[in-house]
């Protein structure tokens, strides 16, 4: 059911995002009574336009954009250095600019976190030089949210060894194993390891209305043709509309939030499709943009006696950037596993989670087994051979002939420590299309987290060995480039002075200010955060209806 | 399948009955995506460029009585289309090419053009051209234009897919590959 709301008379909530939170947001919101109207900046795209083409997705930007598009973006590893514009590749900050947001494209890997990363710095002790700390929540007071995620996103998995408790089974049961789940879980039990199923937001069956998955293949990067995918495209947007209550207004790019004389949000101005500014009247904001667009909203907001960025009184927007760090290496087998088939991974090994001293470094994390990019022809052929392998000629062809369908990769996905050096900021000299200044990141990982890395990747390695691979080859440790994930730019806490956000995602500058999104995170968990993202969107929706509904929210006047 | 058509039938894969419907016409689905593209003339790339670029993308991907590569996925077609699409830049880096390999031919064999060399003459002159900055460019192109979807000009009758092993269908059953077979319990991939 559609329905359109006046910009000039203010609705109940604008969130600005609708992604993995933005879109749990407005289906909560919206079916809770409210009505809201969602700001995305990407266009409307519908299941049946995804199709499995690998060059204008993966090379293209066709979902994420470029670079050096309509809104680049730049990056440098140091504040000392000049931030440039990437010549190739992805944009550093990755994200898909559509309705549904990176759930759209992403490969849906769906981790929750345990107890201990939710007060890892009490376990632990300080971090010098960082701004390692606890969450102001618990595991215990978030785990009713991740099991809403389980049955509401929709979730296949099954227990493991080392899962933290949950209150209720998973909804529906694994994806079936691929040949790159079964050599590593037995290369992994032949190291005396514990491989178990890996949790994924696909279903392997039909749920909540929704089909199956049908293992084409083309998940990671791609939109899900199907709808077996549990993006928010799929899942909670359609519940947001289904409400009659929630406004779905797409090419609507932010520009900034305008507050009242008594600093309080009043209205969201943003670019329509047709280049014009519109501003949304609004009781209360909730910015889900991403732990990129967020901050960048923040600091375009700056004003009304914010002068270093809106909500920014502890000078911490944008700072304590987490990427999680993601490190890879190959193997070729003697028959084929024809990892172009089905879902990225179906395996995991959780037995390096915990930080151990005895390494003499923080971090932990999981390895997964999967295709990785060299499930697509081209990627593979052109990214996805070991060194030494030709480029041209016989041998080059005669290779990529033979091991397309035998190659397989591991990666080990891990932590990320916060670092006020790590973050975005707004370019000085670099705009976008409206003018608007481009994101500019920072970040080089901390040494701790490439040795984690280069731990669990030489992990990975000895699964595949166990597994009998013919050949194995690692990718060299180097430091991130980019992300596709974008966590801490607003982080959590209870203290005003060191964080952004509140317990319950209000800003601690601006009562009728929200904040949900990766940013939201304090610590970087150990790789694939976006169900935690969504536990927290449950919880902050069902928190802020609370408070809207008691009057606890003053609106602008 | 006309684009509408095949909307209309992907829309009805929002009820779970559409799965096994989708499945039984993969083969279907899989002729429509392998039909190349009708084209008859180059658009973006003059003769001699395109001669240029093929005759390097032959020692990239080459074709030969053993298996089909670039030329014979009729990869330049793909190329010349993509220089009106989002790589269109790279046009620079096509024609920086073609300048040094026929330098190099006319330097090393005293012939204009690269493209007119017999291949072990042009296999000659690929290390240089492989370590020319230009390379990695062009390189992608002839590799895109061998294995991307035919509708987008090369990848002729699907060859490349054909090369690599790479069934391009809308969906699957398990098992997947040799080692989940057991698993799956199914003994034919």
């Amino acid at each position: 059911m559609s329905v359109t709301f006046p910009t000039r008379k203010p609705v109940d909530f604008v969130i600005v995002g609708s992604g993995a939170a933005g879109g749990v947001l407005a289906g909560e919101l919206s079916t809770a009574g409210f009505g809201v109207v969602v700001l995305e900046q990407g266009p409307y795209r519908r299941p049946e336009s995804f199709i499995h083409d690998e060059w204008n997705v993966m090379f293209g930007g066709d979902l994420t954009g470029h670079p050096a598009g309509p809104d680049p973006q730049t990056f440098r590893h140091s504040a000392g250095e000049e931030a440039t514009v990437p010549g190739g590749g992805p944009p550093p900050a990755l994200y898909a600019r559509m309705v549904g947001g990176s759930s759209v494209h992403y490969s849906g890997n769906f981790w929750r976190m345990r107890p201990l990363d939710f007060k890892e710095r009490s376990l632990l002790g300080e971090i010098s030089g960082t701004g390692f700390t606890d969450w102001p929540i618990s595991y215990e007071e978030l785990e009713p949210y991740y099991t809403r995620v389980d049955w509401e996103i929709g979730v296949s998995g099954a227990p493991g060894p080392f899962d933290p408790p949950r209150s209720r089974p998973y909804p529906v049961p694994p994806l079936p194993i691929k040949s790159s789940g079964a050599l590593f879980e037995k290369g992994a039990q032949r190291l005396g390891l514990h491989p178990q199923v890996a949790p994924k937001a696909i279903l392997s069956q039909p749920h909540n209305g929704r089909p199956g998955c049908i293992h084409c293949g083309f998940c990671i990067g791609f939109g899900c043709e199907v709808s077996a995918k549990s993006s928010a495209l799929a899942t909670s947007i359609p519940k947001a509309e289904a409400s009659g209550r929630c406004e779905i207004r797409p090419l609507s790019t932010v520009h900034r939030i305008a507050l009242d004389a008594q600093g309080r949000a009043r209205e969201v101005v943003y670019f329509d499709g047709d280049g014009n500014e519109q501003a949304q009247r609004s009781r209360a904001v909730i910015l889900a943009a991403n732990g990129a667009e967020t901050p960048r909203i923040l600091f375009l907001s700056e004003g009304n006696g914010h002068a270093d960025g809106l909500a920014n009184s502890s000078g911490l927007v944008g700072k304590y950037l987490m990427f999680n760090g993601h490190q890879s290496a190959h193997a070729t087998f003697d028959e084929p596993l024809n990892e172009y088939k089905s879902v990225q991974c179906t395996r995991i090994v959780m037995d390096f989670y915990e930080t151990d001293p005895a390494r003499g470094y923080y971090g932990g994390g999981g390895i997964d087994a999967r295709p990785l990019v060299n499930s697509f022809p081209v990627l593979y052929a052109t990214g996805g051979l070991p060194p030494d392998v030709p480029r041209w000629g016989k041998a080059y062809r005669d290779y990529i002939a033979h091991n397309f369908t035998r190659n397989m990769t591991i990666l080990a996905n891990t932590t990320s420590l916060p670092l006020e050096s790590n973050n975005i900021t707004l370019d000085p000299k670099l705009k976008d299309m409206y003018g608007r200044p481009a994101v500019r990141m920072t970040y080089r990982d901390h040494d701790d987290d490439l040795a984690i890395g280069e731990f669990l990747q030489r992990k990975g390695v000895e699964i595949m060995e166990a597994a009998g691979a013919n050949r194995v080859w690692a990718d060299p440790i180097q430091a991130q480039t980019l992300a596709a994930h974008l966590l801490g730019t607003c982080r959590m806490g209870n203290d005003p002075a060191r964080s952004v956000v509140d317990r319950y995602h209000r800003t601690h500058d601006v009562a009728n200010l929200f904040i949900c999104d990766g940013s939201s995170m304090v610590s970087s968990g150990r790789g694939q955060p976006t169900m935690t993202i969504q536990a927290l969107a449950f919880r902050a929706a069902e928190h802020i209806a609370n408070f809207a509904r008691a009057g606890e929210i003053p609106t602008a006047s | 399948m006309a684009d509408s058509s095949r909307r209309e039938f992907l829309g009805t894969l929002a009820g779970t009955a559409g799965v096994a419907w989708f499945t039984s016409q993969c083969p279907a689905i899989a002729q429509a995506a392998a039909t190349a593209r009708e084209v008859d003339s180059l658009s973006h790339l003059d003769a001699d460029l395109a001669a240029a670029i093929d005759a390097i993308g032959d020692r990239i991907l080459p074709s030969d009585e053993d298996a089909p590569g670039a030329r014979a996925a009729g990869a330049i077609w793909f190329i010349d289309a993509a220089m009106g699409g989002f790589m269109g830049g790279a046009i620079g880096a096509l024609r920086g090419a073609q300048a040094d390999a026929d330098r190099l031919a006319a330097d090393r064999f005293a012939t204009a053009r690269f493209a007119d060399l017999d291949t072990s003459q042009q296999d000659e002159l690929m290390p240089t051209i492989a370590d020319a900055p230009y390379f990695g460019t062009v390189h992608l192109l002839v590799v895109a234009g061998t294995l991307t979807m035919p509708s987008q000009g090369g990848n002729r009758d699907g060859v490349g897919w054909d090369l690599i092993g790479f069934d391009h269908r809308h969906g699957w059953q398990p098992p997947f590959g040799y080692y989940d077979r057991d698993a799956n319990g199914d003994p034919s991939p």
